[in-house]
């Protein structure tokens, strides 16, 4: 390969490692902490967030207007979206906006706000989005989140129609335990700790930070899943006020007056592209399950299917014959009322009850694929064989200490540090070039690591100090080979020739072999031993890369382009 | 050529060595009741404490560092003011719930007598890594290794796999045994590092075999013994610089850190030194060992195969009086026709032929 095709893919990767570590960069460095804090909030809370950040910004607008000020800066925003809306009216578009003109720019308040939403929101989304690219650090070095979970014997109880033996109880938390590793390895939240405490309680700790989010994506179907039926004339009225009243929320306004006893106002969400809540307007349904409504527990099971007719999704559930009958009279009796799956007070869907529905085979429509696949989704975790509940939640600090780990942390860059000096005293101008390899190998593990958006901790900087190890080894190889070579009196090129030819072998027989250990270490499920693994696979083909293809254009480069008849590569030799 | 040294002629010594300090690691182990678990794989006690005024997670640390593998840890934000302190259960103290918890809480009152230290929650925890977490473990790691030594025994041959899977376990059971004898507390960073070790042995083992098989085809004429010590030899400078820069870097975080971190550093060291032992002194002996019965295994296949292409030529031509026995000794028997010992002659070419010739293919780079 052509020296020139050689260093252009060295700079490709370099470019793509840049681009893989520039998210961890940027959000450890150039992000304030008050922004990651309300970008480690969930979608939700953003959206609360956002929308008080909007209304804010409407009343100071209008009080802007009011006193014919000019538009303030912070709000300059909005122009480009006001021009485009009074060019279209054919109106003039002033040079200088004020207040006012600025939201003349809008067809009315409702859609202003909407935009300034969008702003706020948008802002805090985006770094979200980077907090999905970076390297997190472990529990063990910066701390997470801990959650403890209790099972509720009283609702096993009900479901198993007897009081569980201690033998059943520890069984079925076994089992939730499984589960919720399950799940946490699905959602890729790496390396958590889950233990069982007593009480029937589970406690999970999570590294990274305190994303509820995250949390609540992977307990999710630890709580309730109930029918309940809509109270559609009180929806109506609500939904009247939500289009007079934009960003109306029960908790900021408070319920209204005209919501009956009995009945309680629950938001309607859908799950975004990103799999995520989003609310899509707030709804009335009865409270009570026993009268207006329906226990999940009777669900046996719920599947995705195609409306033979239609072709469009549909979800089909099956309740068991107690469960078939209550659903029965349910649905007889409220022919025409919509009905509600609400899912940890969050309604995941409703639709009207065309006819009353006998045989316990529900099918549901209305949705796309997607969507049906969540509905079914959840439908089905409601058979988690015991309901866990969330009785504490609360932010960590690291496990090891912040002194042991900025000690840990300064003398590992000590030791490494040495490393380098050493190989510079020793192999003078070649130690260089190996230095340069092994900070190159750093900034690939850290770029792979960046990537896949994996955990950090004290067993992956492990894996770390071995690829140093094993990068230096690679390198020393290589170096010996070639000290042979040019002590026997060889020229330089040919010295570096053949010293690499000899090399390549050995380099590439140690390194495959630590290579397939790591491979297989890395499927051991989600802890520290993979966290190890991980960076030491990485590790292994970024020293083969360095070693074997940087370390020998740096050769290449002195001896042919430069036609160095002398090697710098020992205090001996010359 | 340099002073080749002979690594070979201490290598009894080095066995007994080995074989007493693994024998003595796993007594030590085993008398002192086994490993010392840390809260990670044992259950324990995760109480919950609140301590008001100035203390830092740090003062708590400190004030509770008597009691052996103790882990703090903040709730909440930085100043909250409330901790979980967890401790396993070693089972060696009877009612251990409510003795440790009084412990603690005894430690921290004496150690913040200006605080009030109140006890928020107690409860027992399950230990963080689970039985099937260490059952994977163990199978994995096993698969892992059938993979390599299949690995080696294409890429070299069959003697080199098992010689360095010969070090390898050598250095495993050195390494666990030291930890069970200095009864040094087993963590996940415990895991990690005898991990590491397994890949810097395995790395050593294989740089010095390759140069072993390198020289099999560039000294055959030399016996065994002599490529083994050259090779060792060509490799030697290599073997010390990259065993003295890796204890450079794991020396330093020995040196300046503490707690876990500096007991991680520790294996390391320990590691790497054994490491290096091991590629030297296990593995090589242990291939020569190998090579030294194979040859003998082959010369006395060949021989016997030899007398067998010599009955049956002689069965086919005169009386076979003397062909009885296949000895040790390869000599051609005495009374031979010319034309018979021609034809054992280039039997035995030809068998020394094929043997080069798959020689070569196995060695073949």
């Amino acid at each position: 390969m052509s020296k020139r095709l050689r260093l252009l893919i060295i700079l490709a990767l370099v470019a793509f490692g840049a681009a893989a570590i520039y998210p961890t960069v940027r959000w450890y460095f150039f992000v304030s902490e008050a922004d990651k804090l309300l970008a480690q909030s969930s979608r939700i809370e953003i959206r609360d967030w956002a929308q008080a950040e909007a209304r804010s910004a409407l009343d100071e607008l209008r009080r802007a207007a009011a006193a014919g000020d000019a538009l303030p800066e912070e709000y300059r925003f909005l122009i480009p979206a006001a021009r485009e809306y009074l060019t279209a009216l054919g109106e003039p578009v002033p040079d200088q906006w004020s207040a006012t003109d600025a939201l003349r720019g809008f067809r009315d308040e409702a859609e202003a706000f909407t935009v300034l939403e969008q702003h706020y929101r948008s802002q805090i989304l985006e770094l979200k989005d980077l907090k999905e690219r970076i390297v997190q650090l472990g529990l063990d070095l910066s701390g997470g989140i801990s959650v403890t979970l209790e099972a509720d014997e009283a609702n096993l109880a009900e479901r198993l129609g007897q009081q569980p033996t201690q033998a059943q109880l520890a069984e079925a938390i076994e089992l939730a335990m499984e589960i919720i590793r399950n799940r946490i390895d699905r959602f890729g939240v790496t390396e958590p700790q889950i233990r069982q405490a007593e009480n029937n309680r589970i406690v999970i700790e999570i590294p990274g930070d305190d994303d509820r989010e995250r949390v609540n994506a992977f307990l999710l179907g630890r709580g309730s899943l109930n029918f309940h039926i809509v109270h559609d004339e009180a929806t109506a009225q609500l939904i009247q006020l939500q289009n007079r009243q934009p960003g109306w929320s029960p908790d900021i306004d408070g319920v209204p007056e005209f919501i009956p006893a009995g009945a309680v106002v629950r938001e309607y969400v859908t799950r975004d592209e990103y799999g995520i809540d989003e609310r899509v307007r707030w709804i009335v349904i009865y409270e009570d399950i026993t009268e207006n409504g329906l226990d999940g527990q009777y669900i046996t099971d719920a599947q995705v299917a195609r409306d033979p007719l239609t072709n469009r999704p549909t979800v089909n559930f099956v309740l068991n014959t107690q469960g078939a009958d209550e659903f029965a009279l349910l649905t007889r009796d409220n022919v025409g009322n919509s009905m509600a799956i609400v899912m940890d007070d969050k309604v995941r869907a409703y639709a009207r009850i065309q006819e009353e529905i006998p045989t316990g085979q529900v099918r549901i429509t209305g949705f796309d694929q997607e969507q049906a696949a969540n509905i079914a989704l959840v439908l089905r975790t409601a058979a988690l064989p015991v309901t866990l509940e969330v009785v504490n939640q609360q932010v960590v600090g690291a496990t090891l200490g912040e002194t042991a780990i900025r000690v840990g942390l300064q003398s590992i860059a000590l030791g490494f540090g040495l490393v380098i000096l050493f190989m510079l005293l020793y192999y003078k101008g070649a130690g260089f070039v190996a230095d340069v390899a092994l900070i190159l190998n750093l900034f690939f593990i850290l770029a792979v690591l960046s990537a896949f958006n994996l955990t950090l901790t004290l067993t992956s900087v492990a894996g770390i100090i071995l690829t140093v190890g094993l990068a230096v080894d690679a390198n020393v190889i290589i170096f010996e080979r070639v000290k042979e070579e040019y002590r026997l009196g060889k020229g330089a090129r040919a010295s570096v020739r053949a010293g690499f030819d000899k090399a390549f072998w050995t380099v590439l027989d140690a390194n495959i072999t630590t290579f397939i250990a790591a491979l297989f270490l890395s499927q051991l499920g989600s802890g520290p031993v993979q966290g190890f693994a991980i960076t030491l696979a990485v590790g292994v083909m970024s020293s083969m890369f360095t070693a074997l293809v940087v370390t020998r254009l740096f050769f290449d480069f002195t001896t042919e382009t430069l036609r160095r008849e002398k090697l710098s590569i020992a205090w001996r030799l010359s | 050529m340099k002073r080749v040294f002979d690594f070979m002629k201490t290598r009894a010594i080095m066995l007994v060595i080995s074989a007493v300090v693994m024998v003595g690691g796993i007594a030590g182990t085993v008398t002192q009741g086994g490993f010392n678990l840390g809260i990670d794989f044992q259950a324990g006690l995760s109480l919950t404490v609140g301590v008001t005024g100035n203390v830092t997670e740090e003062n708590v640390r400190a004030a509770l560092a008597g009691t052996e593998g103790v882990q703090v840890q903040r709730l909440g934000a930085v100043g909250s003011g409330q901790y979980v302190v967890r401790v396993r259960d070693d089972g060696r103290i009877s009612e251990f719930e409510s003795v440790m918890t009084n412990r603690l809480l005894q430690d921290l009152r004496e150690a913040f007598p200006a605080s009030r230290v109140e006890e928020l929650e107690t409860s027992y925890v399950g230990p963080r890594f689970s039985r099937d977490m260490t059952q994977q473990a163990l199978f994995l790691t096993l698969f892992a290794l059938v993979l390599i030594l299949g690995y080696l025994w294409f890429r070299f041959r069959m003697a080199y796999a098992f010689s360095s899977l010969a070090a390898l376990l050598h250095d495993v059971i050195v390494i666990l045994g030291i930890i069970g004898t200095l009864q040094m507390e087993v963590s996940t960073a415990t895991i990690a590092a005898v991990l590491t070790i397994i890949g810097y042995s395995l790395n050593d083992t294989i740089v010095i075999f390759d140069r072993i098989r390198e020289n099999e085809t560039l000294l055959r004429d030399s016996d065994f013994r002599t490529i083994i010590n050259t090779s060792i030899t060509q490799s030697l400078s290599r073997t010390i610089i990259t065993s003295l820069t890796t204890l450079l870097a794991v020396g330093a975080i020995y040196v300046f850190s503490t707690g876990s971190i500096q007991l991680f550093a520790l294996t390391l060291i320990i590691g790497v030194l054994v490491g290096t032992y091991s590629s030297v002194f296990v593995a090589s002996p242990a291939l020569m060992a190998w090579n030294t019965r194979a040859i003998a295994y082959r010369r006395k296949r060949e021989t016997e195969r030899y007398h067998r292409g010599a009955v049956a030529r002689e069965s086919a031509g005169q009386a076979a009086s003397h062909a009885t026995a296949a000895g040790e000794s390869p000599a051609p028997a005495p009374a031979q026709t010319a034309a018979t010992r021609q034809a054992v002659d280039a039997e035995a070419a030809k068998i020394e032929i094929a043997r080069q010739r798959s020689r070569k293919k196995k060695t073949r780079r």
